[in-house]
């Protein structure tokens, strides 16, 4: 297999399959794994992995070692290989048009300020394998984030949501503008929080008035939203688990949903995935304070102007949230549903609460 | 913020208020006919009489005075203690450039505005909606009809208003509407819900396919066949209060809209007709201003998708129509989708 120096894109050989679905076609978790078997194998590491990074590479018997590493059921499939032991590789499978798109930003920003030589990284991209819809890249240096959330002792959470800000800060601040801006409504999940919103109705009637005050009330802040905002390269799902911290150097994972769009939309995601995940393992509110103020301080104090775009698409993916736990009727509610249900209504009040 | 309930009640209480002070004698006497024309001499005692046109819970009522001998003049309240003012204020603007007097297209004539009643005094217009020709008249004057409506709705989208909000992107999808009416429908028919977010899916599919950043212009966003009048020649659109600089498309959506929720749900069915018609008016509009029309099919399906919700639940269907109803509504969702989102069904 031929690889393209430019772009890092291998090319596809006779007879090669393309491993994407067909437009619209779901991938079970299953069918995924099953597709992945072949890929952790030593034969297609060396055929095709060694050649990406023209390092040694161990035999199986002497530290060579593949796995699939997650697969949530989300049609993509994250890899991971110990081609010797100073060089790991992660790969992504995609079933969709995400892989190729998703390697072009990282390349793009791996050599725009996030790469070798700054403080701020994404994995660095060693190739694209056409033939597979998959993405190779190095494994991401240091602790995650989320390793906070689980007791890690070295991994502090308000000095990390430090570091995440910072790294999202650089990210917004940057020139490059890859991929298709994304509408207001989709970054507000505005046609995901409709299709909750019918189903809550539907499992709590006698809820729907509640409902919809809630629903004007999210409207109204939309509205309120200033009309020149800044659009900038957006992360897409900047979540915890996503950051990395070693020293020096942060680096963030996941860029598949990577488009120009408002920046509020990723400092919301962080700070309500952070919240809810801290709720969930009953962390000290204190500290999860404290980790949220400084986030948004060390962000905000560098692009103050985001402001009010956070507020806005907080306070609606916490509606989605509370919508969320609403539709699920008796039977699928877990042990905690009524604790979450009344999180998630002090978290949308406090979004709401937050000036536009 | 006033909670729904509240403002439901606030909104009653002031409908009250308003019908009373505008019935008053001292209150007609003052303020309105001072604008009837020919001027009511102010000495004699006049009879007069108000009917209350329209009074529904939006925050708006239309009166009309009708006093012997001298002439009609309607009158419309608002709740919002803006929405008056700004509307006199807009209409005037129009009135005086390019949809006035000299025009074969028109609105129709602001008279005053009398701040203590929120009230704006409209000269009465001339002519009858068209709704009155969509299924009664010859075909031909029908379509003609649409024609002139056609051409007033490009006119009024390529005028020139300053000032003139801009609708914000969320709301220009009408999303969260659609939403509102879908939810209320599954808190009543529970059953509902699964269909009801598989036809949603499919208008988000449709969305994605829609221009997000159309050429915006002045909306009017109410534009019917009731609110059009036309008489020798001339069209005069009433119901001018909403304009925003938005999506046009909307516009014509709606309007063609309104014609098949008429044939579907009141005008006896005739839907060849009420095609014929939609396609006309569509066809004219598309040739004075065909790069309006981008995201037509999105609007039309958004419609369409909330019309379907409304049936589904409405009294005022009876449940021998109901079926037919909602399925003639199946039909014209589906084909305004795109067909990636016609997939997404068959999936």
């Amino acid at each position: 297999m031929g690889i393209l120096e430019t772009t890092g894109i291998a090319t596809s050989q006779p007879g090669g399959t393309a491993w994407a679905a067909p437009a619209g076609e779901k991938v079970s978790k299953e069918g995924l794994a099953q597709k992945a078997g072949p890929l952790i194998s030593f034969e297609f590491a060396r055929r095709h992995l060694a050649p990406l990074v023209n390092g040694p590479l161990s035999t199986p018997t002497s530290g060579f070692h593949a796995e699939i590493e997650q697969n949530t059921g989300t049609g993509r499939l994250t890899l991971r290989y110990v081609l010797n032991p100073e060089t790991i590789l992660h790969a992504k499978l995609y079933t969709d048009e995400l892989g190729p798109r998703c390697y072009a930003v990282m390349k793009a920003l791996w050599e725009d300020g996030f790469g070798a030589g700054s403080a701020f990284h994404v994995p660095e991209p060693i190739g694209f394998l056409v033939d597979y819809n998959l993405l190779v890249m190095r494994q991401a240096p240091g602790t995650c984030l989320a390793e906070a959330l689980r007791g890690d002792p070295f991994m502090d959470l308000v000095e990390g949501s430090r570091n995440a800000a910072q790294w999202l800060s650089a990210l917004h601040r940057s020139r490059l503008r890859l991929g298709t801006p994304e509408a207001e409504w989709v970054s507000l999940k505005l046609f995901n929080t409709s299709a909750r919103l019918i189903k809550a109705a539907a499992a709590q009637p006698d809820q729907l008035d509640q409902i919809r005050d809630l629903l004007e009330q999210i409207e109204q802040r939309i509205h309120k939203m200033p009309r020149h905002r800044p659009l900038v390269q957006t992360h897409g799902r900047y979540h915890h688990d996503h950051v990395f911290v070693s020293s020096g150097i942060t680096t963030v994972i996941d860029l598949d949903r990577s488009c120009p769009s408002d920046p509020g939309k990723d400092l919301a995601e962080f700070v309500h995935v952070l919240r809810l995940a801290a709720f969930k393992r009953g962390l000290d509110w204190r500290q999860v304070d404290d980790s949220t103020r400084t986030f948004l301080r060390e962000y905000l104090n560098q692009m103050p102007e985001v402001a009010p775009g956070f507020s806005c698409h907080w306070a609606a993916f916490m509606f989605h949230d509370l919508l969320g736990q609403l539709k699920k009727d008796a039977t699928r509610r877990k042990e905690n549903w009524r604790e979450l249900l009344d999180f998630s209504i002090r978290e949308v009040h406090s979004a709401l609460e937050v000036g536009p | 913020m006033l909670e729904r309930a509240e403002l439901r009640r606030s909104r009653e209480q002031w409908k009250r208020e308003v019908t009373a002070k505008c019935a008053d004698c001292d209150f007609v006497s003052q303020h309105v006919f001072p604008h009837i024309s020919p001027v009511v001499p102010k000495a004699a005692p006049y009879a007069w009489s108000l009917d209350i046109v329209r009074a529904l819970s939006t925050g708006r009522v239309t009166l009309r005075y009708e006093i012997s001998g001298f002439g009609t003049v309607y009158g419309k309240a608002y709740y919002d203690t803006c929405l008056g003012r700004n509307t006199y204020e807009l209409l005037q603007r129009l009135w005086q450039n390019g949809f006035g007097p000299r025009s074969q297209n028109q609105v129709p004539q602001p008279l005053a505005f009398v701040a203590e009643g929120n009230l704006m005094l409209l000269q009465e217009v001339r002519g009858a909606p068209l709704t009155g020709v969509l299924w009664t008249a010859p075909l031909d004057q029908a379509v003609q009809s649409m024609r002139a409506a056609a051409l007033w709705l490009a006119r009024f989208h390529a005028s020139d208003i300053p000032g003139l909000d801009v609708e914000p992107p969320c709301e220009r999808m009408e999303i969260m509407k659609v939403a509102d009416v879908l939810a209320k429908v599954a808190a009543k028919r529970r059953e509902y819900a699964p269909m009801l977010v598989q036809l949603l899916r499919q208008l988000d599919v449709a969305a994605e396919q829609a221009n997000p950043l159309p050429r915006l212009v002045p909306l009017h966003d109410q534009y019917r066949p009731a609110h059009v009048f036309v008489a020798d020649g001339s069209v005069v659109v009433i119901d001018v209060e909403k304009i925003r600089l938005s999506d046009p498309a909307k516009d014509v959506a709606r309007f063609v809209h309104t014609i098949k929720k008429l044939c579907f749900e009141t005008g006896g069915g005739d839907t060849a007709r009420a095609d014929r018609l939609a396609e006309e008016f569509t066809r004219e509009y598309a040739s004075l201003a065909p790069e309006n029309l981008e995201n037509l099919p999105y609007f039309r399906a958004a419609y369409t998708l909330r019309a379907f919700a409304k049936a589904l639940k409405s009294r005022k269907v009876k449940e021998t129509e109901r079926k037919n109803i909602l399925e003639c509504y199946r039909q014209e969702f589906e084909r305004c989708l795109p067909e990636s989102a016609k997939t997404l069904r068959a999936n």
